[in-house]
Parts: structure tokens; C-alpha cells; sequence
């Protein structure tokens, strides 16, 4: 608990830093973002008047401050382009991203962790030599052409799954489900690659360690040595990848989402940059960040679940 | 090789197509003056009685920013097949017939030989969504918004030219134009005046950005921005004996060959394309399938500066024309679109053969080049270049291009869209070359604002020719459209000795549609007339 609290509070300073970082990026951006909202004819004043309506034209540190102050009370401001409330616009595209990330997270672990398992188990036999090559065939090959050989394969060939689209889960689960299979497959596939190797190359150590022997010695089955004796201790750099994958994957997915016409937060942030949306744009880095530093923290604390000697030592 | 071109299509849908959507009339084969890749069909008017029930869903290649007209562009490759649905029409423009055809409206007329005097009339018991009336006091109170002056509309200048307006009774406006336009029914049609919001929502200052108050065909139940768009019929709709579909769902997906394939596999019914190869794939899949489509003269231009150096200069114009092999452009960099020839758009009443662009001649562009290298030195130039995939590919190829001559050289000056709109709008000349959309579905709109002198903003060369502007003016006050077209040949021809600019490739807009899919038809420069579309079972 003490130590969760302790992260906690130096997430503060961190979330500071970006940010201001983000605030002073969006000043290096460069053109005004008045000529989109007004038009390219619009009149000197017309200029003046909404870039007054906007506080554009405020000292950034007071736009700053008033920003954060803002910020702190769920208020993140209006887009500067279509006027949609940022919070609002964030919140609905959020959980596009959000589930993407949690089930290609769950599929690829489910997948990964018996197969880097079973891999390290048959360490240097068939089974994974075969496993090893098709990983590094897997990760050499770039999330948006498996997305396109998938889409070819699955939905043009087979007809199997929908190409393109997307159901929010309130409009019914199972055809949630159907629109979000191909996005999750194609990302899972790099991370079952790369999890699995991870956790091979982990447990692979780990089988040769003398507790493993004498449970190997007292009879205890296979599977009972992989899951329960093996796979905890063999998993702090599986985990720590998946969380900062987790991260990764909630925001840093904007192919795959045009891909398959996912109207997902990736989107929304790379829209912004162009239209130079400054609200969009700060909204969005901001709620990556906290989630990117959540998860981050539950990793860290996990650790403690994971190996008590952590606990017992901070 | 398919994989580039999806790659590239990504890129295709990134670049401004929209701002280009220049396209009007009713279902039409995919035209122009070069034979494209695509195979047209034309879709006639329907002979099978239409039959009412279920949703039809559409793939479009962007989102749309707002759905207020005041701030939407009406164009068809971008807002104007979401104005349509939710907001109806007051005409729509058939740029075959060159003539416009009343909708919510019921006539639109010009009562005095000078074209100053309009009225228009407006098909009785016709209301918006929030139960106001849709009358005459409603469209002044529309163009009214749209000519104050501090309306950001891109349709003010047309707006401000009306003088005055009355209302004899609750469906007529009468207008008063500050000069005679022969075609100013075709200007609405062209535009966010088309579009007509409830004057109540105004009032009570709406979010219309977000949720649009219109007497359309349809009424909008959701909106998933960068998702899906959900409409439902209006059953107050009595403009057309439409809409037929109980809904209309508009899908984005701005992958080309993802719409195609979304259409194979059963998932849309219809998508829009104005790329002819995604026509004859979808065509080639879908057995049946139709292309609803219109040909945009002057779709994709390049466009000089005429008042600065070195393209004050015909001979350096000229040149750079000969010198880019505009087939290779379109095939290439532009997936199969269709290379322009000439400044008018062969088949059209307007079309001349004197209207011919110089063909390639990399010789004898060098020979310009050097005559004028003689005399004022060697040339260098900026190209303004926007920051979408394909305006950056289309500016290397150029450059690629020019660099086989000698004394010529160009330097690409990447900038953010509004900064480069500013400065190729300016009218101060601050730039010698760029790529530009000239949308002339009507003539007397789109190229009277591109040449005729003394439109800064609009005419973004510069261009200022004496017999160019009489045979404009001209034109405008000309009831009859074969008339009206002999003064337009004039214009291209001129523009054809002059090349202030140099249109590059034909753009077709259009919507693809499968075999069970009836009644297909786009108005303008390509917005679907959903209120049409039927499943046939």
C-alpha cells in the first residue's frame, strides 16, 4: 500500500513535465490554427476576434496554468475546429482503444505464455526451432501488411469476418466482437512473437534452477513445474514488456485504425497535428500519459504479487 | 505492387480530394477527353418501381469536420453528401444539361431579361427536424447569416450579391441581385446556400457544427465521428417520393482498397471513390455493379503565378508543361486517374479541340528554356506544397521532371494547408507554383472565380485577360446554355494560348453501388441523391 502511494505521488511531477512539454510543442507547430477555423479569407479582424475568443493570444504560462487548472476538474476545452468538448470526443473514442489494447494484450498472453513455455521446455528441439523461426518471421513483418494479408485472407477469401468498420459494444457484443477480431489478431501476432521468445529465453534459465530439479525429482507433472514453479519467477520481463505494450497499443495504433476504419484516439491526435486542434491534441497526449504512467504503476506494483522479496523490501 | 498502391491510396486519402469536389449533374459515364481506365456505366433512370425497406450503408474515404452549412463546403468528394441527407436541397445542378432542376424548392426563376430579378418558390408543407416551418423566411434568414460580415461561409460573396430580399407570402423570396447572373440558380446549387438550416436552431444558437437541424431526407440518429454516421427516414420528407431505405448509415474508411473490398464482402452496399481503377476492381468483384458518378473539369490543376518571375513569362509556362509527362503522372502517382488534354471536358457543349493543352515535348521545352535563359538567365523557382502523401508525391515527380533540363530548377516549399491556402489566396503573389483544385461543374461559378480578373482569393494566378472577362460576363447573362457555352469556348481557348494554369488530370467523383442497389444518381459535383437509393430483391 505505502509503496503504491509512494508511486503514486511521483507520477505528479512526471505528468507535469509532459505536460508542458506538450504545450510547448503545439507552440512549435507551425501555421495558425484561426485560417482553418475561419477560412483562408477570413479578414484581419475576424482573425483578431477568435484568436481573442480563444485566448490564443494570452502568455502561454497563464494558458498553461489555466489549462491544468481546468484539466484537474475533467475540463479539457473545446476543439478549436469542430467545437466538440475534448473530454467528451476522448471519452468516446477511448474505449475503441482501450478494448483493442486489452484483448490483443489477453490473446497474445494466452497464446504466448503455453507456447514460450512448452518452447523453453523443448529448448533446442523441433518444436522450438520451428516456434523460434516463425516468431522472427512473424515480428519481421510490419503490423499494417499482416492487417492487409489478413483482410485478404480472412475477410475477401473466406468471407469469415468483416474488413472494415466498427459496433460499439452497447449495440451488441457479438457484432463488437466480429468488427474488432481482425484488428486484435493482427496485433497480437507481433506480441505472441515477441512475448513468447521473451518468455522462452526467461524460462529457459529458470528450468535449470535446483528447485525446479527437486520438483522436477518429487514427481510433480510437467505442467505443474511450467505454470506453478516455473512461469512466476520467469515472468518480470514478460510483464514488464506487456505493460509498456499496453501503453503502446492504447495509443500508438493510428495505421491499424485507418486500416480498418477504427474511429479510435490514434486518429483523433494524428487529425489534430495538421489542423493544429491544440485542445485535441493536449487532451490526448494528456490522457495517454496518465494511462501510460497507470499502467506503469500497476506493473511496478504487480511485482510485489509476483516476487514477495520485493514486497518485503520496497 | 498492390501493396504500394495501398500504400499510396493511403496517401491518396490523406490529401485534400475533397476541396476539389467540383462535379454536378446526374449519373453519368466516367468521362473526359482521354479514354480512363474505368469501365462507365450509365445509369438511367430507373424503370422498376421502387420498393421501401432497409438500410443501405455507404463507405466514404474522410470525416467530415462539421455539418453546419454556414462552415461546410457543399462540395461532393467532402460535406455534401452529409448536407444532402440531413439537410435536402433547395435545387440540384445536372452539369450534362448544364441546367439546375428544383427540389425542396419549386421553381427558381429569373423574372427580367438583366437576370437581376429572382424568385423563388418553395413546395408547400415542408418543416425541420425541430417542427419549424420551412418557408420562405427561413432561406432569408439562411442567406442572410451566410452574407454578414463576419461569416466565415466560403459562400459569402455569392451571398452578399443578392441586394435585397422580400417575402410576398410565406413560400416565395424575392430577389435582387447587385448585377444580372443568368446562371445564379446554379450558384446556390454549387453551395452551402443550397442548404438550409432551421432558423430557430439559429436563433437559439444550436450546436449545428454537432447536431444539424435540417428538413432533409433523412435525420441524423448518431454520429461516431471517424466511425459511422446512422440517419433514418424522415417521414415528413414530400420533395421526392423518396427516401425509400428506412436507413441510411455512412461508414468511414479512408483505405481505398478497403472500400472496394468492404463491397465484396457484403459489408457496404455502395462506397465513393473518384479513383477509376476502384471501379473496374469493384466491377470486376460485383457482378452488376454501377458507378454513379460526374466528370470535374479542371479537377486537379497546377497553377502559375502570372505576376512574378519566372512565370510572368508564357515561353516558361509553356515549357514547364511540355516538359511533365502529365500521362505518366496521372497513371503513376495518381492510380490510373485519368490525364487531362485539353481545358474543356471533351463531350461537354463547351469543348473546342483549340482548347488543347501542349502535349510533352521535353525538346522542345528546352528550347523555350534556353531562349529565355538567353535573356533573363536561368530559372528557379518554389513550388508551394501541401503536406498530404499525394501533393508531396505529385510536387517530386515535377521536380524529377524538370531536373532532365538544363537552366531550369525547381524548390519545393512544404508548408501547413492554411498557411499555404493564405499565401496562394493573398492575391500578393507570394508564391510562383502550386497544385490547386479548380471545381467547374458550372462554368459560370468555378471558372469565372478562377479567371476573371480582380479576384484576389479566387483567382489564385492572377491571371487578367480583357477578352477572358467580356466573354465571362457575357456568359452570365445568358438564359440559354448553348449560348452560354460558345462564351465559355471562348475563355478556354484563351486560357489555352495563355496557361496561366495547367489542369492535369480528370476527376470523376461517383459512388460505386451493387447490383441490387437501384436508383443511383448524383447532383453537383457528385453528391448521391440518397433519398433515391432502393433495394431491388
Amino acid at each position: 500500500m505505502r509503496l503504491f502511494g509512494l508511486r503514486l505521488l511521483q507520477l505528479i511531477p512526471v505528468l507535469l513535465i509532459v505536460t508542458l512539454a506538450t504545450f510547448l510543442l503545439t507552440e512549435f507547430l507551425p501555421g495558425d490554427p484561426v485560417y482553418d477555423i475561419l477560412g483562408p479569407e477570413a479578414r484581419p479582424e475576424q482573425i483578431a476576434l477568435v484568436r481573442q475568443q480563444l485566448d490564443l493570444d494570452a502568455p502561454l504560462p497563464s494558458r498553461y496554468v489555466s489549462w491544468v487548472s481546468d484539466a484537474l476538474q475533467g475540463d479539457l476545452g473545446k476543439s478549436l475546429i469542430t467545437g466538440r468538448s475534448v473530454s467528451a470526443t476522448l471519452r468516446q473514442r477511448m474505449p475503441v482503444n482501450l478494448e483493442i489494447a486489452v484483448l490483443t494484450q489477453l490473446l497474445a498472453l494466452l497464446v504466448a505464455i503455453p507456447l514460450g513455455a512448452w518452447s523453453a521446455y523443448r529448448a533446442g528441439r523441433r518444436f522450438d526451432r520451428a516456434v523460434t523461426t516463425t516468431s522472427f518471421g512473424v515480428v519481421a513483418v510490419p503490423p499494417f501488411l499482416s492487417a492487409l494479408i489478413l483482410v485478404a485472407i480472412v475477410a475477401y477469401k473466406l468471407r469469415l469476418l468483416p474488413n472494415t468498420g466498427w459496433t460499439p459494444i452497447g449495440q451488441g457484443l457479438g457484432e463488437n466482437l466480429r468488427y474488432i477480431a481482425l484488428p486484435v489478431v493482427t496485433l497480437a501476432l507481433t506480441e505472441i512473437a515477441v512475448y513468447s521468445q521473451l518468455l522462452r529465453s526467461d524460462m529457459a534459465a529458470t528450468l535449470q534452477e535446483d528447485y525446479v530439479l527437486a520438483a522436477r525429482a518429487r514427481g510433480l507433472s510437467n505442467r505443474h513445474v511450467l505454470m506453478r514453479e516455473a512461469l512466476r519467477p520467469s515472468s518480470f520481463s514478460l510483464i514488464t514488456l506487456a505493460g509498456v505494450n499496453l501503453g503502446r497499443l492504447i495509443g500508438g495504433t493510428v495505421i491499424i485504425e485507418r486500416i480498418f476504419g477504427l474511429p479510435g484516439l490514434g486518429t483523433a491526435i494524428t487529425q489534430a497535428i495538421p489542423a493544429k486542434d491544440y485542445t485535441v491534441l493536449q487532451g490526448g497526449v494528456l490522457l495517454l500519459a496518465v494511462a501510460y504512467l497507470l499502467i506503469n504503476l500497476l506493473v511496478d506494483v504487480s511485482y510485489t504479487f509476483l516476487d514477495p522479496r520485493i514486497k518485503r523490501h520496497g | 505492387m498492390r501493396l504500394v498502391a495501398a500504400m499510396l491510396a493511403l496517401g491518396l486519402i490523406a490529401a485534400a480530394c475533397g476541396d476539389d469536389g467540383g462535379g454536378t449533374g446526374n449519373a453519368t459515364n466516367t468521362g473526359g477527353s482521354s479514354s480512363g481506365s474505368a469501365k462507365s456505366v450509365t445509369t438511367t433512370v430507373v424503370t422498376d418501381t421502387p420498393v421501401k425497406g432497409g438500410t443501405v450503408t455507404i463507405a466514404l474515404f474522410s470525416e467530415v469536420k462539421n455539418l453546419d452549412p454556414l462552415k461546410a463546403t457543399g462540395s461532393g468528394g467532402s460535406d455534401g453528401n452529409r448536407l444532402f441527407p440531413i439537410y435536402g436541397a433547395l435545387v440540384t445542378y445536372d452539369p450534362v444539361k448544364a441546367v439546375s432542376s428544383p427540389l425542396m424548392a419549386e421553381s427558381f426563376k429569373a423574372t427580367d431579361a438583366g437576370f437581376t430579378k429572382w424568385t423563388l418558390k418553395l413546395k408547400p408543407n415542408q418543416k425541420f427536424s425541430d417542427g419549424t416551418a420551412y418557408d420562405a423566411a427561413a432561406i432569408k434568414a439562411n442567406w442572410e447569416r451566410a452574407a454578414a460580415a463576419d461569416s466565415p461561409c466560403a459562400c459569402k460573396s455569392i451571398a452578399q450579391a443578392i441586394a435585397s430580399m422580400t417575402l410576398p407570402d410565406p413560400l416565395t423570396v424575392d430577389l435582387t441581385l447587385k448585377s444580372g447572373n443568368a446562371t445564379f440558380d446554379n450558384l446556390i446549387a454549387r453551395n452551402a446556400l443550397n442548404y438550409i438550416a432551421s432558423p430557430k436552431a439559429i436563433t437559439d444558437k444550436v450546436d449545428l457544427v454537432n447536431k444539424p437541424v435540417g428538413a432533409g431526407p433523412f435525420r441524423m440518429d448518431e454520429w461516431i465521428p471517424d466511425g459511422k454516421m446512422t440517419l433514418s427516414r424522415n417521414p415528413d420528407w414530400t420533395a421526392s417520393p423518396g427516401p425509400y431505405v428506412d436507413k441510411l448509415v455512412y461508414v468511414i474508411q479512408s483505405n481505398e482498397d478497403q472500400r472496394v473490398t468492404g463491397m465484396t464482402t457484403g459489408q457496404f452496399d455502395g462506397f465513393y471513390t473518384a479513383t477509376p481503377s476502384s471501379v473496374t476492381t469493384a466491377q470486376k468483384d460485383n457482378k452488376d455493379a454501377t458507378y454513379a458518378s460526374v466528370a470535374v473539369n479542371l479537377g486537379q490543376t497546377f497553377v502559375f503565378n502570372t505576376t512574378k518571375a519566372p512565370f510572368d513569362d508564357i515561353r516558361v509556362r509553356k515549357a514547364v508543361i511540355m516538359a511533365i509527362p502529365r500521362d505518366v503522372l496521372a497513371k503513376d502517382i495518381l492510380l490510373n486517374s485519368i490525364p487531362a488534354d485539353y481545358f474543356a471536358l471533351k463531350g461537354s457543349k463547351d469543348f473546342s479541340e483549340a482548347s488543347a493543352l501542349p502535349k510533352y515535348d521535353a525538346a522542345g521545352a528546352q528550347k523555350l528554356i534556353d531562349e529565355y535563359v538567353k535573356e533573363k538567365g536561368p530559372i528557379t523557382f518554389t513550388m508551394v506544397v501541401f503536406q498530404q502523401t499525394l501533393d508531396q508525391a505529385r510536387a517530386k515527380f515535377i521536380q524529377t521532371a524538370l531536373d532532365q533540363l538544363k537552366g531550369i530548377k525547381a524548390e519545393l516549399a512544404v508548408g501547413a494547408s492554411g498557411d499555404n491556402i493564405a499565401k496562394i489566396t493573398s492575391g500578393k503573389g507570394d508564391f510562383q507554383w502550386t497544385s490547386w483544385g479548380f471545381p467547374t461543374t458550372d462554368p459560370n461559378v468555378g471558372l469565372y472565380n478562377a479567371t476573371h480578373s480582380g479576384q484576389p482569393g479566387l483567382n489564385p494566378s492572377n491571371y487578367n485577360n480583357a477578352t477572358v472577362d467580356k466573354a465571362l460576363e457575357e456568359a452570365r447573362l445568358l438564359g440559354d446554355p448553348t449560348a452560354r457555352a460558345e462564351k465559355y469556348k471562348i475563355v478556354y481557348e484563351q486560357l489555352a494560348k495563355d496557361l496561366p494554369f495547367f489542369p492535369y488530370t480528370i476527376t470523376t467523383n461517383g459512388y460505386v453501388y451493387k447490383s441490387n442497389v437501384k436508383g443511383g444518381v448524383v447532383y453537383e459535383d457528385g453528391i448521391p441523391r440518397v433519398d433515391l437509393l432502393w433495394f431491388k430483391k
